[in-house]
């Protein structure tokens, strides 16, 4: 029993890492908190739906929704984002949380007004149960961690081994000496918007084909659950990030299991203010003093 | 005329907690997660009736001092936490209380808490909104007024200069929660009914916007923002998600060009255009930059 509980936390967590692992990098990077960037896997699952019920088939649908959403976030970086961070001090981390914040808003709100406030069906979905031994495993949260691991290995890769991630890190550090030393920060940062929104994407796609289903507020929970991540795993850093949604998934499996699904929320933040009195910068603090 | 009574009503009942997440919110802690205050005060004051069987002129009181508490602690816990570490456990807080509330079992489950007595007249909610205003501008003018917003402005440099940070943080915090509370109980006595989605992400939010969008360096901007975005949708009436949609812009135009909200604008073309002010022109309009002093 308590295995299959971790196991479906484990698999559940692939999900959430994709989403922490955005917002830690556009954290990282900008120093933005893009209180927008859940929506845009709303975006995405739902311009799928789109598509398809106009009777193009869900490649196209895929196709086209990525595009749609990396179009989207970069609209949402130019008018929520890039004017706020203008601002000095804490302003400049405030506005465009306010501005995302609206965004975001906007978003849910405006695919509600299309696609009706309720949730509708996903055209490809894999929601039925595999049976291994004594353990029984949802196909479509298999499915995603196997993509999620794909994914954020490439996403490792990227960061660490390219040219465009060795700029994407000069411009974390430092964003003046990385202008200095010839790199085209609106360009990093233009390719940052569009990778994180392609990750959100994907998550979108992964949480509607795991559970059949997609509506214009599916992205809330994710939104909270991939914030909480990364902050525990230590703001900005994607390794952290992606403990932090391990640990996420595993708590709320384990919640579920000895307190009833009601209490699945409260362990979040439970965790969550656990961690951050004990370790103020998250996890990443524990790995560096070694 | 009695539709509008009763909207300026409600929108009176909410200002209150909006001048609470005022408060918040000027002393540096930003708090997207109001809803759960408003509805402690909402849940305790009317379970004590419903359920224990005071009168509401004894249950509303323990409520705001329930208020005070729950907020004091929720600070005490939350202390090393700073900007958007405290955005996102407030937010937490906020999601996490909707389902949290609904495995109490004093307080309703997820039905909620119904029949509660009815108490709320329209003389009690301005007089409490009249004292809640009241004692906010009392404050804001104060001299601890002034260390509040020291503190909201630039945390280690006012504790340089004196302010007890901690202190000041924690009772700023559960004198904003009591607002917030006292607030949540006029509206559980009103319509005599209190839901656990009543704590969630969306009143949440819509309170954040209000503070936001109304302006959040004077006691007037929440105020303006509640009535202002309460009345606006009436009269040009547009559907509950349209609404939504509107709001969002209007986020969006404020983290653009108004950082001080309407408040702000406001006060900026009044010294702009304001009667008799040819000779003070120029320091107006130097006021009335955008950004200008506000956050430096």
């Amino acid at each position: 029993m308590i295995i299959q509980q971790l196991l479906s936390g484990i698999l559940e967590s692939g999900i959430y890492a994709l989403f922490a692992v955005g917002f830690a990098m556009i954290f990282g990077i900008m120093g933005v908190l893009n209180m927008a960037h859940a929506d845009f896997g709303m975006v995405a699952a739902l311009t799928v739906v789109g598509v398809v019920s106009q009777g193009y088939g869900p490649v196209a649908g895929v196709a086209l929704a990525i595009i749609v959403t990396i179009g989207v976030a970069l609209l949402i970086e130019r008018v929520a984002m890039r004017p706020g961070r203008r601002f000095k001090g804490d302003a400049s981390i405030e506005m465009p949380l306010i501005g995302t914040l609206g965004a975001g808003l906007m978003l849910q709100n405006g695919a509600a007004l299309v696609f009706g406030n309720k949730a509708v069906a996903f055209p490809i979905k894999a929601t039925g149960i595999w049976r291994v031994g004594s353990l029984f495993l949802t196909q479509g949260l298999v499915y995603s961690m196997a993509i999620s691991v794909v994914l954020l290995v490439v996403l490792e890769c990227i960061v660490n081994l390219t040219a465009f991630g060795r700029s994407m890190r000069a411009v974390a550090m430092n964003p003046t000496a990385a202008r200095i030393m010839g790199i085209d920060t609106d360009r990093v940062i233009v390719g940052i918007v569009g990778l994180t929104a392609f990750l959100a994407a994907v998550a979108g796609f992964l949480a509607s084909f795991s559970y059949g289903l997609a509506a214009p507020l599916m992205g809330i929970p994710y939104a909270i659950k991939g914030l909480v991540a990364m902050i525990i795993g230590g703001v900005g850093s994607l390794r952290g990030a992606m403990a932090g949604a391990l640990i996420i998934g595993i708590v709320e499996a384990l919640a579920t299991n000895y307190l009833g699904s009601k209490a699945q929320d409260m362990s979040v933040l439970v965790v969550l203010i656990v961690i951050l009195v004990i370790w103020p910068n998250g996890l990443k603090s524990i790995f560096r003093n070694k | 005329m009695a539709f509008w009574t009763t909207i300026l009503l409600s929108a009176a009942i909410v200002s209150i907690a909006s001048i609470g997440l005022f408060l918040h919110i000027s002393s540096g802690q930003l708090n997207p997660g109001m809803a759960p205050f408003v509805g402690l005060g909402g849940y305790v004051s009317g379970a004590l009736c419903v359920n224990s069987g005071l009168s509401a002129w004894l249950s509303m009181p323990i409520a705001v001092v329930a208020g005070f508490a729950f907020g004091s602690l929720f600070a005490f816990i939350t202390l090393r936490l700073h900007h958007w570490f405290f955005a996102v456990t407030t937010l937490t807080l906020s999601v996490a209380s909707v389902s949290g509330v609904g495995m109490i079992d004093y307080f309703g489950g997820p039905v909620g808490l119904t029949n509660i007595p009815l108490a709320t007249s329209p003389a009690l909610i301005v007089s409490a909104f009249a004292g809640v205003l009241l004692v906010a501008y009392a404050l804001h003018k104060s001299s601890v007024g002034l260390q509040i917003r020291a503190m909201g402005d630039d945390e280690p440099l006012s504790q340089v200069f004196g302010v007890h940070v901690r202190t000041m943080r924690i009772l700023v915090f559960g004198l904003g929660s009591a607002m917030a509370a006292l607030s949540g109980a006029l509206q559980a006595h009103r319509f005599g009914i209190y839901e656990p989605s009543d704590l969630g992400f969306m009143q949440s939010l819509l309170l954040f916007i209000y503070v936001i969008v109304g302006g959040k360096r004077s006691v007037f901007g929440p105020v303006l923002g509640t009535f202002f975005l309460f009345v606006m949708p009436e009269v040009i009436n547009i559907s509950a998600q349209t609404q939504l949609l509107v709001f969002g812009a209007l986020m969006v135009i404020v983290s653009i060009w108004m950082p001080e909200g309407l408040a702000g604008a406001l006060a900026a073309l009044w010294r702009r255009l304001g009667p008799g002010r040819a000779g003070a022109r120029r320091t107006g309009r130097a006021n009335a930059l955008p950004h200008a002093g506000a956050h430096e």
